[in-house]
């Protein structure tokens, strides 16, 4: 089903949310209301799923709407339209370098048009390049002044063609024999836009990747300051020069071999029904079945269904297809017991979580469905069996288990996203960038032997609790012997609950980790080895609302909500445990730009002891290729 | 605002991508709180909208694999771990005793030879939709040879320290045991999969689909022969709507195709309409060019005219229906069927094979047609979707077509309505009852003719009755028996109303009101044995015998091995005095439900009655040894003993004592006082039989044949006499 839009009534509403608006925007400039897909997106399309469930319930606990008020447009929409413009007219002329890139960087005149007469900019010196690492990964940056810019060559020493200032930022990806690249990728992002006094200026990120046939990959990530000569119309505006803010490549060589391997056809042993599901996308099957969520939010769990030792994978799924368990054999591949399990479920189901419910030695399963958690209990012989719904749980996303209380035996936390539950429109999360109308976390405490009870209001977590959750994690933050529990909101602040003796209370802006942005996903570590229990967040990136929110002709009457609406554009964080408090270090710790982001794990990949950190991500990719 | 706002839903509908083709992100932790941007040469940096990403050491090879799962096409991603660095490791499987059994929770600590250490807590969930493996896997830098130690805090609050560890391996810790265990992996079984990603298919712009679920195909004025446009009707079991242009050379192949084949499809129930688009479509043709083509195809089916608002209001539905609001490739055809349902969409052209086996094919349920589209089986747990009529009213009323939108408007109200039902059985099915009857009472609020809602609702209050104060209970049951009534006048032939009918109005104390509808509801499911046993007793119980024995006998006939039919049948013809009828029943009963003990005691019953004393005061005696406190049991063998004939069978002490039991048990009716006298008068004790005997006939109505009898006896015990039981004589406790 094509995603349940909201009512037109709720875009009325939106015009209440403290977003700016102006009639008649759209029609004079297609670009200005970026902003407005960034603040809407999700509301549009991310919960989509929910609507289709069964009926309304008049609940309580759903906050009352709140009655709008009309805030006065205090933005410059002009600003707005003219900044938008010129990042395309930018991004127009930066297009070329990625064509002469992508071509083997051969015929410098291919870019010798974007750059303006008196273009310039200081020569990088490769001598410069510090190396970070050197086993394995190669990473190598070039150091920063006092100033906070690299140190390049001397001031002095410029260059006056583009062609060779790109050739320079990209030799670490050059192939010492000459060899061309099988493959190579370049992407730029503009996010910072700077236009009120010329020449313009713009922070453009880039990354360039490079592989050869041999097995050897490079990429250079940087952001650059970029100034523009504008021309009449500002159509095609000219590169003045070209400075750089941050410089970082990674190499591997093919000799140190490869990191990740896709091998996922040999693991399914290519069972046509199998590679049938899952190698179509959501949209296909959308297509197909006439339903299901477009946001394609269906995750997945890991555990040893039975007890073998080795892990087993339980994929959740769309409405309409079956969920899959995929048991592993003695060879690494998988067999899928789904139908023999009694897993076979064909509702929309987002996630799922294996745990020994009962004590009693095998994993059991709770499967998030629309309405109501399901519980499985494991019977042994890899069959399972519904034991029983949980109805307080709706619209559950995330699902995790801990033993809060202590007692030898795992409670549950499911994040309840959004409190609809079918009839009427859905409702827009408001205030934007501090929602408090979404749906109830629940959390159930089980009594020993699997039986659960919704505890969520006499253990104090109901406070902060009628947010748009995404993900919660358990960790003993302060480690005093109890697990707090950390939760990601969208559309605003998280929660972090300090568990005092089973009590629990938020402590989130006390320990400066509210984090008010789109939180998507959670994870901790010790990122540091300090023993304390750093933090990763996962937020949205977007080019858009960084070069919007920063505009001085943004909410200039309202410095505090622009500066959260820069925040909420900003990307994920790292937030450092400490004795007192987190310490944000998601900028210096280079791990900010997840791009929008979801699952964001700690993984020590390379083995070597510090964990590292892998992003999934990416929003709707469709057919047509234009990207709003 | 809401304009741009609309602007960019549309956009999306329109199928542009939005933060598409972004690369997933990998940072290398280079220490010191700095990371390296690795995501290109990780191999991870796909462009597949991921979601979920799951982290387990897959083959046990100790290093960590990562699984992602995607929005779009591979939906699964095994991402397996070929780092080939030098760096060691260390694994642990935790089972907890005191602390959870996961032991979740659980802090391990790994401290290499030079002091430094590394600690990991156990946990299920993390990420976004994700849980990882329940194996703790920890990189061991360059200190492969090197020896470790490992500390685990477990949630109990127990602490374990293992010293000397060799890495490089995978281990279990158990909270009550003090050594680690290997459990490395066989080497045997490793195997190495081959590399490959799952491939991307299928390109949803292009597809042909079947509706699932099915949906009302909008309102679609035709033109034919210049005259003014008319709605178009469907009368037949399947119509295939055929857009076509004549400027679209397959669109005129197809239509020759289909003229060809219209004798055999029109047996297979299908008529054909054929839509022209042209001088609707934006191309130069016109409508007389259509006419030319059709009339050079001499099409032998109707054809007609769409116009331009009719071709926007279908880009419209397709954007709905599959996102993708563009407008529909030529040509086009869409199955509709006799309810105006759309079923199946052909884009491009149709293959008449392939249409055919579709028709055959879409008789069945919704169900199997998924299964069959999708050819992959599964279970619902919940009620499976439907279409949500209400957001097609609004996306046509938003668009200028008034007309579809009041009928999707109307399907809505309805369609609503059920979805407040279905959240009711849910809410029941949870024990929420106000909240279901308050959901009920929605449903009908928007769709007062829906007979469900009317019925659960009369069935619910029925219940809720039953747990109201009694100053209530009458009220409630009114309530429900409205809603039946209700439920009856909307479907006359509703089986569960109108059993609902009769037992309300039998709670109601009304039973003479009950018979009509539960005969009703007999006639609508004449196999229904519980009613048919309901009927019966209730017209005994109306004193309508022959009636009440009647039915009941139509329901032994219909479930002659039912126990509940048998005692049912058998007692009422004992309570009708066919006792030989009664006792051949009730054989077969007992033969067929030797232990079931209501027969067996209706069996002693019909035993006695026919004299066979013996027989039923073996049969007492079981039911007595069974439950002490049977007082009828108690009474009956009382009786046999105080009155048989047979010398074996009398006991005039044991007599007594079981009549005296039962007395002071409670039973105080004229049989019980008949018993206790027979027994006292066996006994020799004639005064006080007398003074019994003369207390249970002032309970007796004077014509009643037990009367007489009981006159006799006490005549009997007057004259100092003891009474036997003569084959003629009723017996205080059966009907005569």
């Amino acid at each position: 089903m094509q995603p349940d839009l909201p009512h037109p009534e709720t875009a009325r509403r939106l015009t209440a949310t403290g977003l700016p608006t102006q009639p008649g925007l759209a029609n004079r400039r297609a670009t200005a209301w970026l902003l407005v897909c960034l603040l809407t997106c999700l509301i549009a399309l991310g919960c989509s799923g929910e609507k289709q469930e069964t009926g309304s319930v008049p609940t309580s606990g759903v906050p009352a709407e709140k009655t709008p008020q009309d805030i006065p447009s205090d933005t410059n929409f002009d600003q707005l339209a003219d900044v938008e413009s010129f990042e395309q007219a930018a991004s127009g002329q930066l297009k070329k370098i990625t064509q002469w890139i992508e071509s083997g960087r051969g015929d410098s005149a291919l870019i010798t048009s974007i750059a303006s007469e008196n273009y310039q900019a200081a020569n990088i010196d490769p001598g410069k390049l510090t190396t970070l690492r050197d086993t394995g990964f190669r990473i190598q940056t070039l150091p920063k002044k006092s100033t906070g810019s690299p140190d390049l060559a001397a001031e002095s020493d410029v260059s006056t063609s583009l062609a060779t200032t790109w050739n320079q930022l990209l030799g670490p990806l050059d192939d010492p024999s000459g060899q061309q690249p099988a493959e190579q990728r370049v992407k730029f992002k503009i996010t910072r836009v700077e236009i009120d006094d010329p020449p313009a200026q713009t922070s453009t990120i880039v990354s360039v990747f490079a592989r050869y046939d041999n097995g050897t990959s490079a990429e250079v990530n940087a952001t650059l300051q970029i100034a523009w000569q504008l021309e009449a119309d500002n159509k095609k505006p000219l590169i003045q020069s070209v400075t750089i803010d941050d410089f970082e490549t990674a190499r591997l060589e093919a000799s140190e071999g490869i990191t990740f391997t896709d091998r996922t056809l040999d693991l399914i042993d290519r069972d046509p029904a199998l590679v049938n599901q899952l190698s179509h996308g959501t949209e296909y099957w959308i297509s197909r079945l006439m339903q299901g969520d477009y946001a394609g939010h269906f995750g997945l769990a890991v555990g040893d269904i039975n007890g073998d030792g080795r892990d087993d994978i339980y994929v959740c799924q769309p409405a309409g297809l079956p969920n899959r368990l995929l048991v592993q054999q003695d060879d690494g591949r998988v067999l899928d017991q789904s139908a023999d399990a009694g897993l076979d479920i064909l509702d929309q189901t987002r996630s799922a979580l294996f745990f020994d419910m009962d004590n009693d030695g095998d994993q059991d399963l709770l499967v998030a469905a629309a309405s109501f958690l399901l519980l499985y209990e494991n019977e042994g012989k890899s069959r399972l069996k519904l034991r029983e719904k949980l109805f307080e749980a709706r619209s559950a996303y995330s699902l995790s288990a801990a033993d809060f209380d202590n007692d030898g035996d795992l409670d549950i936390h499911a994040c309840g996203y959004a409190a609809f539950f079918g009839a009427g429109p859905f409702p827009f999360a408001y205030p934007f960038h501090d929602a408090n109308n979404g749906g109830r976390n629940v959390l159930y405490k089980n009594d020993g032997k699997g039986n659960f009870r919704d505890v969520t209001d006499s253990v104090g977590l109901d406070e902060n609790n009628s947010r748009f959750s995404m993900a919660s994690a358990w960790e003993d933050y302060d480690l005093d012997g109890d697990l707090d529990l950390y939760v990601a909101n969208d559309f605003g602040r998280n929660s972090l609950y300090q568990n005092d003796d089973g009590q629990f209370r938020n402590v989130a802006r006390e320990q400066q980790v509210e984090d008010q942005s789109f939180g998507m996903s959670v994870d901790w570590s010790d990122i540091n080895r300090d023993g304390q229990p750093d933090l990763y967040v996962s937020n949205m990136f977007s080019s858009a609302g960084n070069r919007v929110s920063f505009q001085s002709g943004y909410m200039s009457r309202q410095p505090e909500l622009q500066s959260r609406m820069q925040y909420m554009a900003r990307g994920n964080s790292l937030f450092l445990g400490g004795k007192d408090q987190f310490d944000d270090i998601s900028i210096p710790s280079n791990t900010w730009m997840g791009r929008w982001a979801w699952s964001s794990k700690f993984v020590d990949f390379d083995n070597d002891g510090w964990d590292d950190v892998v992003v999934a991500n990416g929003y709707l990719t469709r057919q047509v290729p234009d990207d709003l | 605002m809401r304009q741009s706002y609309s602007q960019f839903i549309d956009q999306i509908k329109q199928g542009n991508s939005f933060s598409g083709k972004e690369r997933n992100c990998a940072f290398l932790n280079l220490g010191n709180s700095q990371f390296a941007n690795v995501s290109s040469v990780s191999g991870l940096d796909f462009i597949d909208d991921a979601r979920g990403l799951a982290v387990t050491d897959w083959d046990l090879d100790g290093d960590v694999d990562l699984i992602f799962a995607n929005r779009t096409a591979p939906q699964l991603r095994f991402m397996q771990n070929d780092y080939p660095g030098d760096h060691g490791f260390v694994s642990f499987q935790l089972v907890g005793d005191a602390s959870n059994r996961d032991g979740i929770g659980a802090r391990v600590t790994v401290t290499s030879g030079n002091g430094s250490s590394m600690t990991k807590m156990l946990r299920a969930g993390s990420g976004f939709l994700s849980q990882s493996s329940k194996r703790m896997t920890f990189g061991l830098g360059s200190s492969r040879q090197e020896k470790i130690t490992v500390r685990v805090d477990w949630p109990s609050g127990q602490v374990q320290t293992f010293q000397d560890v060799d890495p490089d391996h995978h281990y279990r810790i158990t909270e009550s045991r003090d050594q680690l265990e290997v459990v490395d992996r066989k080497t045997q079984n490793t195997a190495t999969l081959s590399p490959g990603a799952l491939p991307n298919t299928g390109n949803p712009g292009t597809l042909s689909a079947v509706c699932y679920p099915r949906m009302k195909f909008p309102v679609t004025p035709v033109a034919r022969d210049n005259q003014s446009p008319q709605p178009l009707t469907f009368s037949a079991r399947y119509t295939l709507i055929n857009l076509w242009a004549s400027w679209c050379n397959p669109c005129l192949s197809e239509l020759k195709e289909f003229a060809e084949q219209y004798d055999e499809l029109q047996q297979l129930g299908l008529e054909i309409v054929a839509l022209s688009t042209d001088g609707a479509d934006g191309k130069s043709t016109t409508v007389a060019d259509a006419a030319r083509a059709a009339a050079k195809l001499q099409l032998p089916f109707q054809w007609g005219s769409i116009n331009r608002a009719w071709l926007d209001k279908l880009t419209l539905l397709r954007g709905e229906l599959f996102g993708l609001r563009q407008p529909f490739p030529m040509p086009t055809s869409i199955l509709v069927d006799q309810n105006g349902d759309m079923r199946a969409f052909y884009l491009g052209v149709v293959d008449p094979e392939a249409l055919k086996r579709d028709l055959q094919q879409l008789d069945r349920k919704d169900d199997e047609i998924r299964n069959r589209l999708t050819s992959l089986t599964g279970h619902w747990i919940a009620v499976p979707r439907t279409i949500d009529y209400l957001k097609f009213a609004t996306l046509f009323k938003d668009n200028g077509y008034p007309e579809d939108a009041a009928q999707y408007d109307r399907l809505a109200g309805g369609q609503k309505a059920r979805q407040y039902y279905n959240q009711a059985l849910q809410s029941m099915e949870a024990n929420q009852m106000q909240t279901a009857e308050s959901q009920l009472r929605e449903a009908i609020k928007l769709d007062d003719s829906f007979a469900p809602a009317h019925l659960v609702l009369g069935n619910l209050l029925i219940q809720l009755a039953s747990r109201s104060p009694a100053a209530n209970q009458k009220q409630v049951l009114d309530m429900g028996l409205r809603e039946y009534r209700k439920t009856r006048e909307l479907d006359p032939e509703n089986f569960d109303a109108l059993v609902g009918l009769g037992n309300v109005m039998i709670q109601l104390r009304q039973p003479a009101q009950a018979v009509e509808p539960l005969e009703t509801a007999l006639r609508v499911k004449p196999d229904a044995w519980q009613v048919r046993v309901l009927l019966g007793r209730l017209l005994i119980n109306q004193k309508q015998m022959q009636q009440g024995v009647a039915q009941l006998e139509r329901a032994m006939q219909s479930s002659p091995e039912n126990s509940e039919v048998a005692a049912a049948y058998g007692s009422a013809l004992m309570e009708t005095a066919q006792y030989e009828k009664a006792l051949a029943v009730l054989r077969i009963a007992a033969d067929n439900q030797s232990d079931d003990p209501r027969i067996s005691r209706l069996l002693a019953d019909s035993l006695m009655t026919t004299g066979d004393f013996k027989s039923a005061s073996l049969r007492y005696s079981l039911a007595l040894a069974n439950n002490p406190r049977d007082v009828n049991s108690m009474l009956r063998l009382s009786w046999i003993m105080a009155t048989a004939p047979d010398p074996n069978l009398q006991d005039p002490q044991m007599a007594l004592r079981y009549s005296q039991q039962a007395v002071s048990a409670g039973s105080n009716g004229p049989a019980a006082r008949q018993a206790l006298a027979a027994a006292l008068a066996a006994g020799g004790q004639f005064p006080q039989a007398m003074q019994q005997q003369a207390a249970a006939m002032q309970m007796i109505p004077r014509q009643s044949p037990h009367f007489s009898a009981a006159n006799r006896r006490l005549q009997l015990y007057r004259d100092g006499k003891p009474y036997q039981q003569s084959k003629n004589d009723p017996v205080p406790f059966f009907a005569k």
